[in-house]
């Protein structure tokens, strides 16, 4: 994947401001299920922007750590979309989304246990195949912990990727909130991954609720994040990085604003004004 | 069954259920997957929401939930069936909602002009096929539901329900990116129901001839078909005896 810059989440409410343009987003991230709809309004305005900014595509759906079948006509769909707006990468996420043909719309975690690491290898390669092109997964935020874990989780996210062969979209948010969650070193965490692997950054804001850190994306990067982001984006210097805001959405000049912050922090990693 | 399989269904099973024998920590799953299906339902359902009001709209989602795991890929079709759940104008309602939904998404298609209409020979007229445009969906009524949702849509008091007698037929189709509904007078909804099975101007006119002798039928006929195209409820494309 080549060097994208920093670039946003597109969302509905931001596709005219998108498109007028002026706002110093260097690309789109779009979530794939969005668009696997026969045609109308999404498809009308992926196609404005894409003649002008490069996308990523970015699914929730492909369940690429479920032991239920892979779902072929999804990925059919997902091959049909790509071959239309021709994006720089596809990424979905390291978990599952349930089994027995149910979608929890959830993004489970995984044990991380050696079985799980070549289960979703495989899949993985299987997809790879299938797309014709290395996929970027995603560290998701977890709630819990399985009894049992045979390695870490950025053990678990590393095997993967080698095993597969696949590239790693690294979530600075879901690094930090796992940490809270699961009382690790984040520090450690992006350390261990290998440089190459990471294609791709994740940044986006989350809740408390009760003891847990929750991944809403639905607030602004939080400074302990912008912390950690700075220490990956000068491990990971080619990475792309997008922000992410799901709900709670703000006006797009509001989100630019945040995005020159990502930019102007990895320029210069002590946080002052560029 | 591997461990990993098993692990996989007794943890779906239980955020399914809501559980607690996977273990306390769960809970923010269970919670997070009813969380997302009813936000889910009342972004596809915003109207009926409005008239059932919070309490009773939150008391169908969860019926519905419990009886309907999801299998679909994006949460924005999750609702497809949660009209069931209602009847009389509510079902209506929800119906409603659900078919301006699929009129959004539906295929794109480019509608026939009049020019295209007019380089047609006056005798190929009776064997003259045509065909709906790709994103038109009928819709029948037998309740005020529409007038219920366009109040309610536009921030206005809700309307008492009523019942009607006649059932009222709709169309909603899609121009420009944007969804467009109308009723339709009960003639003019047997004809668009005629052409949606590919049938020619001639059995077009045939279903308009009640009441009118052949030449009053095809002068309606006519009139119908300028009307349509008029307002993009036809399809383009090669016009002729096509099959």
């Amino acid at each position: 994947m080549r060097q994208l810059g920093f670039g946003l989440g597109l969302r509905p409410e931001h596709y005219q401001a998108a498109l007028e343009g002026g706002h110093r987003i260097d690309w789109f991230e779009v979530t794939t299920e969005n668009f696997l709809v026969p045609g109308g309004k999404p498809l009308h305005y992926l196609e404005r922007v894409r003649e002008r900014w490069p996308v990523v595509m970015h699914g929730v759906s492909l369940s690429v750590g479920s032991t239920a079948p892979l779902d072929l006509d999804y990925l059919r769909a997902v091959r049909e979309l790509a071959r239309r707006f021709e994006p720089e990468a596809i990424s979905d996420h390291l978990c599952w989304t349930g089994v027995g043909a149910v979608n929890l719309h959830d993004l489970m975690p995984l044990p991380f246990t050696e079985e799980a690491v070549r289960h979703v290898a495989a899949r993985v390669r299987e997809t790879q195949d299938f797309l014709g092109c290395r996929i970027l997964l995603e560290n998701v935020s977890s709630y819990l912990a399985f009894a049992g874990a045979e390695m870490r989780e950025w053990e678990f996210a590393a095997n993967v990727c080698e095993a597969a062969d696949c590239l790693l979209l690294l979530d600075v948010n879901n690094v930090y909130v796992n940490s809270v969650n699961h009382a690790f070193d984040a520090r450690e965490y992006l350390a261990s991954i290998p440089r190459e692997r990471v294609a791709q950054l994740h940044l986006a804001g989350h809740s408390r609720e009760g003891d847990w850190l929750i991944d809403t994306h639905d607030a602004p990067v939080c400074e302990a994040v912008w912390e950690l982001y700075e220490t990956a984006i000068a491990r990971f210097p080619h990475a792309a990085v997008t922000i992410e805001r799901d709900d709670h959405i703000p006006p797009l000049a509001e989100l630019v604003a945040e995005l020159d912050r990502a930019r102007a922090r990895a320029a210069n990693p002590l946080g002052e004004a560029a | 069954m591997t461990q990993l399989a098993r692990l996989q269904q007794d943890m779906q099973r239980c955020v399914l259920a809501g559980d607690r024998t996977f273990g306390p920590r769960l809970a923010i799953y269970q919670r997070a997957y009813r969380a997302r299906l009813v936000e889910a339902l009342a972004l596809a359902y915003p109207v009926l929401k409005d008239s059932l009001g919070p309490r009773r709209f939150n008391a169908a989602a969860t019926a519905y939930i419990a009886a309907t795991p999801s299998a679909q890929r994006s949460i924005r079709w999750y609702g497809a069936s949660f009209d069931r759940g209602f009847r009389g104008m509510h079902a209506d309602l929800a119906r409603w909602e659900w078919l301006l939904a699929e009129v959004f998404d539906a295929a794109d298609d480019t509608a026939m002009t009049l020019e295209e209409l007019a380089r047609v020979d006056p005798a190929g007229w009776p064997a003259l096929r045509l065909r709906l445009h790709g994103t038109l969906r009928f819709y029948t009524s037998t309740s005020n539901a529409v007038a219920c949702w366009k109040a309610l849509g536009a921030g206005e008091p809700s309307l008492p329900v009523l019942d009607l007698d006649t059932p009222v037929s709709w169309v909603a189709w899609r121009r420009d990116l944007k969804i467009r509904f109308r009723s339709v007078p009960a003639d003019e909804a047997r004809a668009l129901a005629q052409l949606a099975t590919g049938a020619s101007f001639s059995a077009l006119c045939d279903v308009l001839a009640a009441g009118l002798d052949a030449h009053g039928a095809a002068v309606r006929a006519a009139t119908l078909l300028k009307g349509w195209i008029g307002e993009g409820l036809i399809g383009a494309g090669p016009i002729g005896s096509r099959s």
